[in-house]
């Protein structure tokens, strides 16, 4: 027999309300805000006339800026050719600065490869500037990163990026099948990327400012046809890339929810937010790079994926599933996973304080019953 | 920095926005209701956002709010409901399988004291304390209308009385405050 907890949550669920009216609300909220400051504001105002009649320079430089302008980097990006060094992947321009990328050697003795036939694992990516006079100096470009990944499920590539100051770098493993991708940048310029083979591997990289992110891509097949992709966009970091649809392909619709605000001591430490869209379905916790897969039918209950520490973890849940119960070491602790509908999946994450530890996962449907149990990381 | 607020609570809003329809609906029985009072928490919430982020716990600050907001608007709305007329649809869609129906339904005809009671304590697991606090009445009170409103609900769904009573008073002795 389920309690009434349970049954008031199932008969509640079965209230469906319509899109939140935020615009609404936000703009309510700003009419409290200046009720509530009125008072104030009309002390405050005498004295902003009297200083504004007496001192009309200062009014003047109190003006707003005019916009910023942006200006326009150009943005190129080259394969590696005949004569350039083992490794080399890549390299071009970002405004005046060059660029290259290059793979470390698998097979060397303490590099992180892991054998003579495996995917190079970490890259390297310089930049530099070449003055007037022809000397050298570094652009502050110099960044290197690890867990390059062969595509898997149909993905014509597996992008692995990392960030400096102000560019995003990003290196890729290339399916056999794909004769070049191009890349869409924000401010609509495009740059074509040619596989090379760098120490047997399929590669391309790129370089481009964190300002005019890459917003769409294609991968051109052997074929004739090509898969496209709507990149994953967290400001700061570089694109990520969950689904590659062939044209006319559905593609799921815009959503976001935040799943937690991170800000309840001990527990849910951080700010998990869930994106849904073109790129697929992603979830951003915290500071880190978001997690992101194809997505567009996660209709099962599991655990797509979690931090290396175990205190983060993020996944699905079936649409039968009425709540997912982790428990806490010392099984003191019994938490409801934070859960929510984000375009037309169910996703969950929860984010755990450090010394915490989960040690079950279970998912009951609305009458209680256990129907799933989660694996949990080692 | 306003830009990142309002991005903040907008998400915030997309995200909880059906759980506290949900909670209001509870409260209110009425869907109407139940958005007017969730949008008019969710614009309070945010003429104070700053405030309400730094409380650390922006959701239940929120809940705290709807309920507020309910009992605010029930005063009001005490005098209109007995005038003629329907609050404009709000195009939002209510499927009530039949177990569900009853359940709500039952809910619908308790007082609205006890509704929040049985909300607060055995929906949102809130302790007698919290439950008291939230709506600035005493234990005693908190007590006696839980104990009639779960009286009416076994009378008026055919509950299974002494031990489904028993097992979510014990439930929620066990997980108070958790979830």
């Amino acid at each position: 027999m389920s309690d009434l907890r349970t049954e008031l949550d199932a008969a509640l669920r079965t209230v469906v309300p319509g899109e939140a009216p935020v615009e609404a609300a936000m703009r309510r909220g700003r009419r409290l805000r200046l009720r509530r400051r009125a008072g104030a504001v009309a002390g405050a105002v005498a004295v902003a006339v009297f200083v504004t009649v007496g001192y009309p320079a200062l009014t003047r430089q109190s003006a707003p800026a005019p916009p910023e302008q942006h200006q326009r980097i150009a943005v190129t990006d080259e394969p590696a050719g005949p004569g350039s060094p083992p490794g080399a992947v890549a390299h071009g321009k970002v405004g005046g600065a060059s660029w290259e990328v290059d793979v470390d050697n698998p097979n060397v003795t303490g590099s992180s490869g892991q054998g003579n036939t495996a995917l190079p694992q970490c890259y390297s990516a310089r930049g530099s500037i070449r003055g007037a006079d022809g000397t050298v100096y570094s652009s502050g470009l110099s960044v290197s990163g690890c867990g390059l990944t062969y595509p898997t499920g149909g993905a014509p590539v597996v992008f692995t990026g990392t960030e400096s100051a102000t560019n995003g770098v990003a290196i890729g493993a290339v399916a056999p099948d794909v004769t070049y991708l191009t890349l869409r940048l924000a401010d609509g310029q495009e740059l074509k990327l040619i596989p090379v083979t760098a120490y047997r591997a399929r590669l391309v990289a790129y370089v481009v400012p964190l300002s005019n992110p890459v917003v769409g891509a294609k991968a051109v097949l052997a074929n004739g046809q090509y898969l496209a992709a709507v990149p994953f966009n967290q400001p700061g970091k570089t694109a990520s890339f969950g689904l590659w649809a062939l044209p006319g392909e559905h593609v799921p619709p815009t959503d976001s929810v935040v799943l937690t605000m991170g800000t309840t001591p001990d527990i849910w430490s951080q700010k998990v937010t869930a994106y849904e869209g073109p790129w697929g379905t992603c979830w951003v916790i915290g500071r880190a790079d978001p997690s992101c897969v194809p997505a567009g039918g996660l209709k099962d209950t599991s655990i797509i994926g979690h931090s290396g520490d175990g205190l983060a973890m993020w996944g699905s849940a079936a649409d039968y599933i009425g709540r997912i119960l982790v428990t806490l070491e010392g099984g003191a602790s019994v938490l409801e996973v934070p859960r929510a509908q984000v375009g037309d999946e169910q996703l969950w994450a929860f984010t755990l304080a450090k010394g915490q530890k989960a040690v079950s996962l279970k998912g009951y449907d609305s009458f209680g019953k256990l129907i799933w149990t989660g694996k949990l990381p080692l | 920095m306003a830009g990142t607020a309002d991005e903040d609570f907008r998400e915030f809003m997309r995200g909880r926005w059906p759980a506290m329809v949900r909670l209001a609906y509870a409260l209110t029985g009425d869907l109407g209701h139940a958005e007017d009072v969730a949008q008019a928490a969710f614009a309070r919430a945010y003429a104070a956002w700053a405030r309400v982020t730094r409380a650390g716990d922006p959701e239940a600050y929120l809940r705290r709010i709807v309920v507020n907001e309910n009992h605010r608007l029930f005063r009001k709305r005490r005098v209109a409901e007995d005038l003629p007329g329907e609050l404009p649809d709000s195009g939002v869609t209510v499927y009530m399988p039949d177990p569900h129906m009853e359940l709500l339904a039952a809910l619908r005809r308790l007082g609205p004291r006890q509704r929040a009671v049985i909300v607060l304590r055995y929906w949102l697991d809130m302790s007698e304390a919290e439950t008291a606090a939230t709506l600035g009445c005493t234990v005693g009170t908190v007590k006696s209308q839980a104990s009639r409103a779960l009286a009416t609900l076994r009378k008026d769904c055919g509950l299974d009385a002494a031990g489904r009573q028993d097992s979510y008073l014990q439930r929620s002795d066990v997980v108070e405050g958790r979830l």
